[in-house]
């Protein structure tokens, strides 16, 4: 590959990469907050929209927020049946993605020493079983509408997801094929990037192709479906609470003179 | 016909072919539930009265398109002015989760007829109208490109499914976001009512409270008749004078019943009243609020409003400490997420009927002569259980008042809706109605109970319709009803 379009791929375009992702994600959210909660300040005439009984404070409104963000608990409810395919499913898909981050986190964290036989372990069982789990969630998509006789589905959903394999596939590769060398190679090239010196990446087609797979899906993450996982935050139906149903009672009862 | 069967663990049949009416659904629903509409209301007079013309926002007369461009343009609006609204359009995953959680798709098996189906019939009008790609660039389409979104809106086919969805939130509870259907058909009912469209049952309900203040054109004298008589009954079972008292000046305890409580669930009043006594309360009701009611919730916000402030004024009316809500779901919503906060204001408390009873029996105010010799099982209205925190109350009035008491599978946040509430609870929609409450029909009778009880009217007149058409040998009734019963060692069935 040209040494300019080297520079321009992956020095230039991971700062531009995340600077779309930041700017906007929190454009998305400020957008949803901007639209604020309707005329007169009521969700069309309420003052509230939530659907958990016993949300009393805001504690346990942020709590039932990140159960539903990372347990994804409603899924296993009992509705005739408990969906425990799809549950597995999305549960090892998200916290595959959330453990293969953390992991790359290495990259800008040398010093820590991890045994190279315990990455490789730790990244090819955890980049196989998201892979897994993702085709699973990508077959299943196609199938729900068989099943269920409906067209759900748009082409930014199988996108999105199919965009994932492909990075985890891309990576999980490059990881079965790359030479001892290329991890120090990709350090020098992170930490390059943090302190704004141009350090070449290592010189590997599945690791251009798996950069600049990551690369390009944080821009487009701002934009259609892959903006919600910052959805629930935000959503009047989740956040917010209900009186304290003691401190009514203990009114009630006084106004009474129970 | 679809390929997914819905069944409880260990029985081989489909919930819809355990109805021994079956065939009739097959005749009716094999290809969809887009023949059963909801009508307009066309009469000029009703309409005038619940001030239909300060609300429209379009000429009467405009054609179809300008109704169309009207349409498309609100949901622009809703989309910068409501932050539900938006978050519902944006953050849909498609994972199709939700779509055997209504039992409206249930009972139908209409993909229209699902959460995310019934939401992609406006999302892809939402989704036409954002440049670039959905969402990032906010910038909504022109008046030249909302002309040519308008080709493919088909407005008959919105109101259609928009008229197949009880709002009852099971969507929002099961889907992993949360995204609550029942809000955007709320916003998208909001925009038709703008337009001038409401069901006439509906709209001559609303009229009713117009002009008498409940639903049901119970004028002061015929309530009065109503409750003389109730206390004359009661005063021949229970050989205990009481008094259903109206309009008293000054009093501790507003009581707002359910209209319907004077007509077919005379059982629920007798058991308010009874309640009332027992406990020594200083209460009354008020001859121009005998509504706990509140259709303004399925159709527009200025209704909504409306119709919870006649309960604020008559609170002040009555210079009440608390108010007491009786049995109603929808209207309990309506209640606690806007007039008690609205009641606050003015330091009065605003509480169900079954917190008032559970809390008395908690204290030993209340004593049972007798358990009521049944099985029940108890029906959680959606409202109460995914809008309203009322949960528990009415168990443990239940547990003190029968001899045994049985949980349904589907309880609690899982309620599996009556299939007539968010305003469907209309004739025309009848032939979806009898399958619509069978999924939790069915849920009750599998618990082998006798009665299948819950403290809501619309369940009062759903579920009895369900029950006769599906010949379940079951039968509904109110909470109050078996305080009544167990009070006074009374035959639930004379209640």
């Amino acid at each position: 590959m040209p040494t300019g379009l080297i520079y321009v791929l992956y020095f230039i375009l991971p700062y531009i990469s995340l600077v779309v992702l930041v700017v906007g994600v929190l454009y998305r959210i400020g957008l949803w907050l901007a639209a604020g909660k309707g005329p007169l300040g009521l969700y069309l005439g309420l003052h509230r929209l939530v659907v958990k009984p016993r949300q009393e404070g805001y504690l346990s409104a942020a709590g039932h927020i990140l159960a539903r963000m990372f347990t994804y608990y409603t899924i296993l409810k009992t509705s005739y049946r408990r969906d425990y395919a799809t549950w597995l499913g999305v549960a090892l898909f998200h916290w595959g993605i959330f453990l293969l981050i953390a992991f790359h986190l290495h990259l800008w964290l040398p010093q820590l020493t991890v045994p190279e036989p315990l990455m490789f372990i730790m990244g090819t069982t955890v980049g196989s079983v998201t892979l897994a789990a993702g085709v699973y969630l990508l077959v299943r998509r196609v199938n729900i509408q068989r099943v269920y006789s409906v067209t759900i589905n748009y082409l930014d959903d199988y996108v999105a997801v199919s965009w994932v394999i492909l990075i985890v596939t891309l990576g999980l590769a490059l990881r079965l094929t790359a030479p001892p060398s290329l991890f120090n190679e990709a350090v020098k090239w992170a930490l390059g990037l943090t302190s704004f010196k141009y350090a070449p990446p290592p010189s590997n087609p599945l690791f251009y192709a798996h950069v600049l797979a990551v690369e390009l899906f944080m821009v487009y993450i701002p934009f259609a479906k892959m903006i919600h996982p910052f959805s629930m935050p935000v959503n009047p139906a989740l956040y917010g609470r209900f009186e304290d149903i003691e401190e009514v009672r203990r009114r009630v009862m006084d106004k009474l003179g129970w | 016909m679809v390929n997914v069967k819905v069944r409880y663990r260990g029985e081989g049949k489909d919930i819809l072919e355990a109805s021994p009416r079956y065939s009739e659904w097959v005749k009716e629903f094999s290809g969809g539930s887009g023949h059963v509409k909801a009508r307009v209301e066309r009469d000029e007079k009703t309409l005038s009265t619940i001030e239909m013309g300060k609300l429209m926002r379009i000429n009467p007369n405009a054609t179809e398109r300008e109704r169309k461009l009207y349409f498309v343009r609100r949901i622009g609006e809703l989309a910068r002015s409501s932050r539900a609204f938006r978050n519902y359009m944006e953050s849909c995953t498609h994972c199709g989760f939700c779509i055997d959680k209504c039992q409206m798709w249930l009972a139908t098996r209409d993909p229209n007829n699902s959460p995310v189906g019934r939401a992609d019939l406006v999302r892809n009008i939402y989704r036409r109208m954002r440049r670039l790609t959905y969402g990032l660039i906010d910038k909504l389409s022109d008046e030249k490109e909302l002309e040519s979104i308008i080709d493919s809106v088909d407005l008959d086919k919105i109101w259609t499914y928009y008229y197949q969805c009880t709002e009852c939130r099971r969507c929002a509870y099961f889907c992993p976001f949360g995204i609550d259907q029942a809000e955007v058909t709320r916003s998208i009912r909001q925009i038709f009512v703008e337009m001038g469209m409401m069901p006439p049952f509906i709209a001559k309900t609303m009229e009713c409270v117009y002009k008498t203040g409940n639903n049901m054109c119970i004028t002061r004298d015929a309530a009065l008749n109503v409750i003389d008589f109730v206390v004359n009954e009661i005063s021949e079972q229970t050989g205990k004078r009481m008094e259903g008292v109206v309009d008293k000046d000054k009093a501790d305890v507003l009581y707002i019943p359910s209209s319907t409580d004077f007509f077919t669930n005379i059982g629920t009043l007798k058991g308010a009243i009874a309640i009332m006594t027992e406990l020594g309360l200083n209460w009354t009701m008020d001859s121009q609020s005998l509504e706990v009611a509140n259709f303004g919730l399925f159709e527009d916000e200025y209704h909504l409003r409306r119709f919870g402030d006649n309960i604020v004024n008559a609170a002040l009316r009555r210079k009440a400490k608390v108010v007491v809500f009786g049995e109603c779901g929808h209207g309990w919503r309506a209640f606690k997420n806007y007039v008690v906060p609205r009641l606050a204001e003015h330091g009065i408390e605003g509480i169900s009927i079954t917190q008032l009873t559970a809390w008395a029996i908690k204290k030993g105010k209340l004593r049972f002569s007798k358990k009521v010799d049944a099985v029940v099982t108890y029906h959680d209205p959606c409202n109460l259980v995914r809008a309203g925190d009322l949960v528990e109350e009415p168990r443990l009035i239940l547990k003190s008042t029968v001899k045994e008491f049985r949980e349904r599978e589907h309880n609690r946040e899982r309620t599996l809706c009556c299939g007539a509430g968010g305003g469907l609870l209309l004739d025309e929609l009848m032939p979806l109605r009898v399958w619509a409450g069978w999924p939790s029909v069915y849920d009750a009778y599998r618990t082998g109970a006798q009665y299948m009880v819950a403290p809501c009217s619309i369940d009062k007149a759903q579920f009895p319709v369900v029950i006769e058409y599906h010949k379940v040998p079951l039968k509904f009734r109110g909470v109050s009803d078996f305080v009544y019963a167990a009070l006074y060692g009374v035959d639930i069935d004379a209640v």
